[in-house]
């Protein structure tokens, strides 16, 4: 559950080092990966690989995350 | 290069005892000892007995394997939570292949091979993008928690009972499980890397201020990517080594590991959020004195729930010795 939680907060772009996010994005954040099962269902997969996707999407969001972040400091 | 500036200053004198008492694992070595105290004195010599340390041994082969490759990654200032869920992937994978009758040799290579791909997923997320490093290998732990519930099947559990392997895990010498034997060399040989080689230095380097060892010329992309990978190897070992033992896997293997493994890290002097400090023997006796008070409290017939909140204990007081004795870095 908590897993859950971080992972919706740094979907929302709010950074883990704070100062920077928005609380709307947090809403948005959290009904995409509220979505996830029920799109699972959908596309005919197991329950199992929904942690999969949450897992892979934190990945890259944090990858993306970080990226921008790179490349905003001189 | 530092030649010149060490010839100015006299050296520093080294006393091996002072640095038992004031360096990276003083204050593992006193709780070590305390712990050894308290099982001698409570529960008796049965305690030191090589029947009571081979049982609480064998418990340890997985967290010392994987301990000792994730303290690297902690060292050089990378944090990999991703460790429990590899070790559960890795042991879902490792079974899955010898219930389809491959032989134990090559299955141990394509799971450890699978783990290091996913470590290079982490590292290049963190290395490659500037990621986290916490909250991509927690994306990670998630993700990896998941592909092994989907090897394990609607099942949940996957029996691969091989005695080759099996006989192998349990051989003992001199009355101590062999495997546990070879950790603890393994923790020497990591010992002896970060201490005594310019790798180990590179490492500490990196993981004390990135920065500066930039300066001095010590990439630390290359460290980083290094440490990732090593960690996940080390996980995947531990992984297959636990379904070598259990003689299966399920979708509670490994879990909360990392944690044990973690709490254990930072009791034994490894700092979570800073590199460079820490040692592969710290950690090794931080593990080594959960897993004594763990069993003295079995052998009381205590509560083994209290196992949590003594840890915890040890945990708050190793964190506070870590803020005084490097309370500058935070400055």
């Amino acid at each position: 559950m908590q897993l859950n939680i971080i992972a919706a907060v740094i979907l929302a772009g709010i950074s883990l080092a704070g100062g920077r996010g928005n609380f709307w994005m947090l809403l948005l954040s959290v009904g995409f990966l509220s979505t996830i099962p029920t799109s699972l269902v959908f596309f005919g997969l197991s329950s199992d690989t929904q942690s999969i996707f949450q897992g892979l999407i934190l990945v890259i969001a944090v990858a993306i995350d970080g990226f921008r972040a790179r490349k905003g400091t001189p | 290069m530092t030649d010149t500036a060490a010839s100015t200053l006299p050296p520093a004198p080294h006393h091996p005892w002072r640095e038992l008492l004031t360096g990276s694992v003083a204050s593992i070595s006193f709780t070590f000892i305390a712990v050894v105290a308290v099982g001698w004195f409570w529960v008796g010599p049965k305690f030191l007995s090589f029947g009571n340390i081979s049982i609480m041994g064998t418990f340890l082969i997985v967290p010392l394997i994987v301990g000792a490759f994730s303290g690297m990654a902690l060292l050089s200032g990378v944090v990999d939570l991703s460790i429990g869920s590899m070790v559960g992937f890795s042991s879902a994978l490792f079974a899955l292949l010898i219930s389809l009758g491959w032989d134990p040799a090559s299955a141990a290579a394509v799971t450890l091979v699978a783990c290091l791909c996913f470590g290079s997923i982490n590292a290049i997320a963190i290395v490659g993008f500037g990621a986290e490093p916490i909250a991509a290998t927690l994306g990670m732990l998630v993700a990896l928690r998941g592909i092994a519930w989907v090897l394990l099947g609607s099942q949940g559990a996957i029996f691969a009972f091989n005695i080759d392997i099996f006989n192998l895990v349990s051989t003992t010498l001199f009355g101590l499980p062999l495997f546990f034997l070879l950790a603890i060399l393994l923790t020497a040989i990591a010992a002896l890397i970060v201490t005594k080689t310019r790798i180990g230095r590179h490492v500490q380097a990196v993981g004390g201020d990135d920065k500066a060892a930039a300066r001095a010329g010590i990439s630390g992309r290359k460290v980083r990517v290094a440490a990732l990978l090593r960690s996940s190897f080390g996980a995947g070992l531990g992984g297959i080594v636990y379904a070598a033992q259990l003689g299966s896997a399920a979708r509670a293997t490994g879990v909360g590991l990392d944690f044990q493994v973690y709490a254990a890290l930072i009791i034994g002097g490894y700092s979570i959020l800073r590199g460079g400090v820490g040692n592969p023997i710290g950690g090794a006796l931080g593990l080594l004195a959960v897993a004594g008070v763990s069993n003295i409290l079995d052998l009381k017939a205590i509560s083994p729930y209290y196992v949590n909140i003594i840890v915890g204990l040890l945990l708050l007081a190793a964190v506070l010795l870590d803020r005084l004795r490097g309370g500058d870095a935070y400055e």
